[in-house]
Formats: C-alpha cells, sequence, structure tokens
C-alpha cells in the first residue's frame, strides 16, 4: 500500500511538473543562476532601446524575495549564496589580474544592498576593510554597510575606515559623503542621543588632525562648522588647513579654497581662539605647544645639574685649603 | 570581409576632482590600455592613436557619472561636452558608473564613451564597437520571475555563424553558447569564471540579444550585429 502511495505521488510530481516547465523550485541552483545573471548583465549601450526598459537592482531583488517568499525558502539564502559569488569573483580578480570582473562582485554588492539585512554587516565590514582586495570592491561593499547599519555602528565603522590610508583615504571617497549624509539626517530628525553625536564629532575632530585628504577634509570641515560649537575658529581648525596647505604648496586651487580659511583664523589673536582639547581630551598637542621634554633628557639634564653643583663645591672647597694652608 | 585599415583619432580625458587631485586613471597607463585595445579592435581594421596629451576634466560631479536620473544625465553630458567635432572617439575615464541595473565598467554614449576604473582594455574595444553599430550578444538568458536561466541549447552549425561557418575551423561538437562567450560583444562571457573575450566575426552570429526576459527565451534567439558585416561606420563621438 505504502508503494503504490509512494508511485502515486511520484507520477503526480512528475506530471505536474511537465505540465509546468517554468515553475522551478527556488532552490539554490536557482539562486545562483539569477546572481550571476545579474552580475554580469550590462546596459552600456544607450542607442539601444530595449535597455531602458530593463529592470532596475531594486526590482531585481525584490523579484528574487518574491521567488523566496512563493517557494517558503529562507531569503538568507540569497544572501549567502551571494557572498560566495562575491567571494568568488574577489578571489578571480586578485589571482588574474582582471579587474573588469571586480564589477560583478560590485553589482552584486548593489543587489544585496536591497535586502536591508542586518546579517550582512560583518561580511561588509571585513571586504570594506581589506586592503588586499580592490578598491572598487571596497568603496561598494562600505557604501552597502553605511546604508544598512545604525548610526553607532557606522560611527565605530568609520573609525575603522579613517585608519586605512594606503592610498591616502581615497576608496572612501563615496563612503564619507554617505555617511557625513547620514549622520546628517540622523542629526536633524533628533534620532541621536547627545553621547552619540559627541562621540561622532570626537571622531570627526580626531580625524582633521591626521588627514591629508583635502576633499574629504573640506567635506568633514562642513560638518563639523555646522554642528561642532568652537570649531570654525578653532586651533584645530587652523592647524588642518595649515597642514594641507603646506604638504601640496603648488596647487593654486587649494590655495584659492582653503588659504581663506587658515587666514581667517590667523587673523584672530591666538588667545582668542578655541582649543577643543578640553572637549576633546584624546585629541593630539597642537604643532605649535611647546614639545613635551623626554623623562630621559630631563633625567639627564638634573644629574648634569647635580655633578656641576658638585664639581663647583669641590674646586671652591680646594681654594679655601690653600688660602687657610 | 575585408576592411580598410582606420586610425581613429582618441581624445582622452582622465576626470578628476575639483581641486585636481584623485584622477580616476593614471595617466602612464592609458598608451598599454589603447594598445592592449587596439590588439582586439585590429580584427576590425581599427586603430586607435591617441590625438596629442592627456586631458583632464576636473568636477567632482563628473567623477562618478550615472545616467539614472535626468540631473544627472544632464550631468554627464557636461562631462561629455568637454571636447566636441573631434572626428573621433572621445574617451572618459570616471572612477565609477552607475546606471539602473547597477554599476558598468563602461558605457557608450552618443557624446562619448566612459570606461570606469573597473573597465579594462577589453572593455574599451567593447564600447568603441558599439559606436561602430555593433550590439551585444549573450550565450543564455534569465527567465523572469522563475530565475530559470537557459543557455543557447546546440551545438555550432552553419546557420548560426552563417558567415564564419568553415567546415571544421570549430572544434566538432562545440556548444555555441561557447563561441559566443568568446565574442567581445558578449558583455559577461559564461559560468562564474569568464572565459577571454576577444573575437569579432566576419558576420551575424546566433545568440541571445539580451540577458533576462519576462517571455519565451526562444524569441529572445536571433542572428545578432556582432561581427565585421555589421560595422557600418567609424566609431565617432559627438
Amino acid at each position: 500500500m505504502r508503494k503504490i502511495l509512494l508511485f502515486y505521488v511520484v507520477v503526480i510530481a512528475l506530471v505536474s511538473a511537465a505540465q509546468n516547465p517554468g515553475v522551478r523550485p527556488f532552490d539554490d541552483e536557482a539562486i545562483r543562476d539569477m546572481l550571476e545573471g545579474f552580475a554580469v548583465m550590462e546596459d552600456d549601450n544607450e542607442d539601444d532601446p530595449r535597455q531602458k526598459d530593463s529592470l532596475t537592482v531594486a526590482d531585481y531583488y525584490r523579484m528574487m524575495e518574491k521567488r523566496c517568499e512563493e517557494s517558503d525558502g529562507d531569503k538568507r539564502r540569497i544572501l549567502d549564496l551571494a557572498k560566495e559569488a562575491i567571494d568568488g569573483y574577489i578571489a578571480y580578480v586578485k589571482n588574474t589580474g582582471r579587474i573588469a570582473i571586480a564589477n560583478n562582485a560590485v553589482r552584486l554588492l548593489q543587489l544585496v544592498a536591497h535586502s536591508g539585512d542586518r546579517s550582512l554587516l560583518p561580511y561588509l565590514e571585513e571586504k570594506s576593510l581589506d586592503p588586499e582586495i580592490r578598491r572598487s570592491i571596497r568603496s561598494a561593499a562600505a557604501e552597502v554597510y553605511v546604508n544598512i547599519a545604525s548610526v553607532e555602528e557606522c560611527i565605530e565603522f568609520m573609525r575603522k575606515a579613517f585608519g586605512l590610508n594606503a592610498d591616502k583615504g581615497f576608496w572612501r571617497s563615496r563612503v564619507t559623503p554617505l555617511f557625513l549624509g547620514k549622520m546628517e539626517s540622523a542629526i536633524a530628525n533628533r534620532s541621536v542621543s547627545d553621547e552619540t553625536e559627541e562621540r561622532l564629532l570626537s571622531l570627526l575632530m580626531a580625524y582633521t588632525q591626521i588627514t591629508s585628504y583635502a576633499s574629504e577634509a573640506s567635506w568633514v570641515d562642513d560638518f563639523l562648522v555646522k554642528h561642532c560649537y568652537g570649531y570654525r575658529m578653532s586651533e584645530q581648525r587652523l592647524s588642518l588647513w595649515s597642514r594641507i596647505l603646506d604638504e601640496d604648496k603648488e596647487n593654486e586651487l587649494k590655495r584659492k579654497n582653503y588659504l581663506p580659511i587658515r587666514e581667517a583664523i590667523e587673523a584672530i589673536p591666538p588667545r582668542k581662539r578655541t582649543d577643543l582639547r578640553k572637549r576633546f581630551p584624546d585629541l593630539p598637542p597642537l604643532p605649535d605647544d611647546a614639545p613635551a621634554r623626554s623623562p630621559v633628557k630631563v633625567a639627564i639634564a638634573v644629574v648634569a645639574g647635580i655633578v656641576a653643583v658638585v664639581a663647583a663645591w669641590l674646586v671652591l672647597r680646594r681654594r679655601k685649603v690653600h688660602e687657610t694652608s | 570581409m575585408s576592411c580598410p585599415a582606420v586610425n581613429v583619432p582618441v581624445t582622452v580625458w582622465i576626470v578628476r576632482k575639483t581641486d585636481q587631485t584623485e584622477p580616476a586613471r593614471d595617466a602612464a597607463e592609458i598608451p598599454g590600455l589603447l594598445a592592449d585595445a587596439n590588439k582586439i579592435l585590429w580584427q576590425n581594421g581599427l586603430t586607435l592613436v591617441q590625438s596629442g596629451t592627456v586631458h583632464y576634466a576636473d568636477n567632482d560631479a563628473w567623477l562618478n557619472p550615472s545616467n539614472t536620473t535626468p540631473a544627472a544625465v544632464y550631468e554627464f553630458d557636461a562631462l561629455m561636452d568637454s571636447s566636441s567635432g573631434t572626428g573621433g572617439v572621445e574617451l572618459y575615464f570616471v572612477q565609477t558608473i552607475t546606471g539602473e541595473k547597477g554599476g558598468l565598467k563602461g558605457v557608450k554614449r552618443i557624446k562619448g564613451i566612459a570606461i570606469a576604473q573597473d573597465g579594462d582594455a577589453s572593455t574599451i574595444a567593447h564600447e568603441v564597437l558599439h559606436a561602430c553599430g555593433l550590439d551585444d550578444i549573450y550565450p543564455q538568458i534569465t527567465i523572469f520571475p522563475q530565475g530559470t536561466k537557459v543557455s543557447i541549447p546546440d551545438v555550432c552549425a552553419p546557420e548560426m555563424l552563417p558567415s564564419d561557418w568553415c567546415g571544421g575551423y570549430h572544434e566538432p561538437g562545440l556548444m555555441q553558447k561557447f563561441v559566443v562567450a568568446r565574442l567581445i560583444m558578449s558583455p559577461g562571457g559564461y559560468g562564474n569564471v569568464p572565459l577571454p573575450r576577444a573575437v569579432i566575426p566576419s558576420g551575424k552570429v546566433w545568440g541571445y540579444r539580451d540577458a533576462s526576459t519576462t517571455g519565451d527565451p526562444s524569441s529572445e534567439l536571433e542572428l545578432r550585429n556582432v561581427g565585421l558585416s555589421g560595422c557600418h561606420q567609424n566609431p565617432v563621438s559627438e
């Protein structure tokens, strides 16, 4: 009886499959097919009228999700397989040097961004901060991270990102504006606590004291002028623009854009300028601060002083002995 | 079919930030890129020859162009108006390009060709051939909404490469999808590890005209204009 029942179920399934050839379970193979199809898709010829009618990235992702729902699958499987494919493309670029394939990874990152799934964050952080990975992929991963993560997570992420400057930090050229825009909106919506805002300002202040990346510094500078009381006429702002101008003295445009900022602060007497180290104690010393003496030098100076005093005393004593004799 | 040899003047623009920093491409890479693109384009009798020195377009708004909104298209056009009437191709090297379907390595527009940082010599050759009038061709197609992917099912046959078939030139039993994947006009190749693509056939080739469809995939199969016979113009940017 059980065999007959099993046979019946198999026959029904086969007949059903034969009648609906388009209906395919949304299994791993189907997901991989769709991911690969998306990765290689290009609308690179504006003269081709067909390309104007094609699906957007968001449409494509929603369609995959819908297929997953219809087949009672776990949507996270899409993300897992996308990560697998992205890793494959990253390895391929690394091993072959065929940079054009990096765009496949970028496109898949842009696709999974539409999931908004926070479980992607550790993966995205890892890809963003790996200096061995091609810049376009890191940038795309970082953009997705900033889009998905909370304000607090973004601050901690950018703390790490600001530390990676092998290419002067140029890899952040799309990420930093996105991050600052997100912070701007969060502050405007009053969805940021005072403590978080202070942590954000502290991060950005610290950044201004180390960076040489003029464009990014200018975005951060605009943000701080708007949100950090006292920054506009601060010693730290003077230090930032002095350093950037001094590092590239030949660049006329930099002088045109940033020299007025430096001159405006220099025109203020030093005692009237703000020193934000009181508010942000972790900030480094300013360039004009008297250099702190090293403990070794101080010790040597003390010993030398003692020796000199003892020597003088001995000379005086000898003279006295001579005079009395 | 033979083509007269043509030298195509190429005006090269590299986009940088407004403050003249962060060039999208190192100028020293350009001669090598053009030389490698020429290794593909010689099949079509074309040689890209750089006109003058590299020009720089210094504008933050042009580094990452997009054609997804009217405002973005306006900026993209403004970039490509940096030169006009050159009588040849204008190549604009940018950081990234964003289309409706996500990031692009390159794009052919009426006013010029943009190449992103992930674009290579194959990308340049592919876009230049679009400017000559050639179309894309795909060895496989994804059917929406099922997500089913189908490949060109057939083995190579004369009717699928009418201008190229030469009795045994292709190994017997070679699948058409692998022929298509080797064509320079095939954007993605075939499979997760794409094959090098460089071939310009002499005429039309049987393949899919798009990467996806919501209809019957067989209706997307046709003889695609991807060969020398389809190059009806020299590449010129307006």
